[in-house]
């Protein structure tokens, strides 16, 4: 079954936050990396970058297509997920756990971010329009 | 959009369903690199119902076929087939496709889905005015590859008799109970089997294969475009179009010269320019349909189809080069994903030894 925990925030374009001690972590989702199949790389971005809200941050390539994810929010790369580079898989295995692929220090750690809740997610990832395969 | 007659046993079984040529049918069931391994190490069952099944009937169906075929259909023995071209006028690919020879007056081709309609089309207007009829079983039918090492031990457990033994020969069988063709053949390279029933036959068809407990794993197409890129064959629509003669793209071996057949004119004037070769990728990165080919600088040719295999455990792919850069087996190429060019060779296929059993042609010559 897909999940969708609750202690995440969820963008619109499939990737999960969460507020930590040391910045933010950001992955992606369940359903978005069910999607995109079996990951075989993952390309991570350099340390100490910075990052605009919504700019690419990271492409993970799958058997069948490529995936990217975004910044939800504007801030410096803190740290990468540096196993993903011998096991890619873990993505698919453990989204939101052992998958994480980032973790960013918010230029403004008061910000507050309009995301989406679980609740709000699994709606949007069950509305017909994302009923369609690539 | 159709669905398979095993849609309810896709569905039960939690599949991931995708769009393909008009079809739904599953895309994967656990996840591709498992089914993909499991395919080459055990056995693995696919859905392939959607695959066009059409039956020329009559007195002329062996003479008809040829005229439309690359292949000549009147020398194949009653219970073999082949793989053979439909060519159109200027000798290019209008499909590829697997012709069966039950006897002179009975032909069936089984091609791509994505064809159907103008393989209907094409194969009306070139009978007429021939002692044949064209039947064609789209939605009356199932099929399904039953591919890997164990496959033959599969079906034997559930099959009265023999199956058919060399590879491109079929028969007609009982197989857990229900009337069958069956053929050794496959788009996988692993031995194998297709079997194709009538449709309301085919969940219990499924269901008793996948009962044998033999370590089959059912597949979707994922899986199965992972495997048919490790044995290098061409999809039609990816690696084959009506742009590309059967010369381009290697398959000279498909065309016999002893009669007259569509598109044969042609063919024999065309200048080739291009080759289908292999690529196997030495860095990170997948390259996939339309990316650019370079030997140094300069651009050589374009990726036609492109995965990741788990069985080699690198990207692979193939598309056409210039045949004046002349890439040969082992040359180092540079294919260029988004901006970032990606070191690979040029490789010679198929990438893993085919394993399919000698085929009745083979068997024939050795005799």
């Amino acid at each position: 079954m897909m999940s969708f925990p609750g202690d995440v925030q969820y963008t619109e374009t499939h990737e999960w936050m969460r507020r930590e001690a040391d910045g933010v972590r950001v992955g992606l989702t369940d359903y978005a990396q069910s999607e995109l199949t079996d990951i075989v790389f993952v390309d991570l971005p350099e340390l100490n970058r910075h990052v605009d809200a919504g700019e690419e941050i990271a492409s993970l390539e799958s058997v069948k297509a490529v995936g990217y994810v975004y910044a939800p929010l504007a801030g410096t790369i803190v740290a990468v997920n540096e196993k993903l580079s011998k096991q890619p898989e873990l993505v698919n295995q453990d989204p939101y756990g052992e998958g994480w692929i980032v973790c960013l220090r918010p230029d403004d750690p008061e910000e507050v971010v309009d995301l989406l809740d679980a609740v709000g997610y699994r709606r949007k990832t069950e509305a017909p329009a994302d009923e369609e395969e690539s | 959009m159709r669905e398979s007659p095993l849609a309810s046993v896709h569905h039960a079984a939690g599949a991931r369903l995708v769009e393909f040529a008009g079809w739904r049918l599953p895309l994967q069931f656990s996840s591709i690199a498992e089914e993909a391994t499991t395919c080459r190490k055990a056995a693995a069952l696919f859905d392939i119902s959607h695959m066009g099944v059409l039956v020329l009937r009559g007195d002329d169906a062996a003479r008809a076929t040829r005229r439309v075929l690359t292949k000549e259909v009147t020398a194949i023995p009653d219970g073999c087939g082949a793989y053979a071209l439909l060519c159109n006028d200027s000798g290019c690919i209008r499909d590829d496709l697997i012709v069966m020879v039950e006897s002179p007056t009975c032909v069936a081709l089984v091609a791509n889905a994505i064809n159907h309609d103008k393989n209907v089309a094409w194969l009306r207007e070139h009978i007429a005015g021939l002692a044949v009829a064209l039947e064609d079983f789209r939605g009356r039918n199932f099929a399904v590859a039953l591919q890997g090492p164990r496959a033959e031990e599969i079906l034997r457990v559930v099959a009265d008799g023999d199956p058919p033994e060399h590879f491109a020969t079929f028969r007609r069988m009982t197989v857990a109970g229900l009337p069958l063709a069956v053929s050794r053949t496959g788009y996988t390279g692993e031995d194998g089997f297709e079997l194709f029933g009538e449709a309301e036959h085919g969940p219990a068809l499924w269901q008793a294969l996948l009962d044998t407990g033999l370590g089959l794993v059912p597949a979707g197409l994922a899986a199965r475009d992972v495997l048919r890129q490790e044995m290098g064959y061409p999809l039609w629509g990816q690696d084959l179009d009506e742009n590309t003669t059967p010369l381009d793209a290697g398959l000279k071996w498909a065309v016999d010269w002893t009669g007259d057949f569509v598109g044969r004119a042609a063919l024999e004037r065309a200048q080739v320019t291009r080759r289908r070769v292999g690529f196997v990728l030495e860095e990170p990165g997948v390259a996939r349909s339309g990316a650019i080919i370079l030997r140094g600088d300069t651009a050589v040719g374009r990726v036609a189809s492109g995965t990741y295999s788990h069985n080699l455990g690198a990207a692979i792919g193939q598309g056409y080069v210039d045949l004046a850069a002349n890439a040969e087996p082992g040359h180092e190429v540079e294919i260029e994903v988004r901006g970032r060019r990606i070191k690979g060779r040029i490789a010679k296929l198929p990438l893993l030894p085919a394993k399919t059993r000698m085929s009745w042609a083979k068997a024939r010559r050795k005799a």
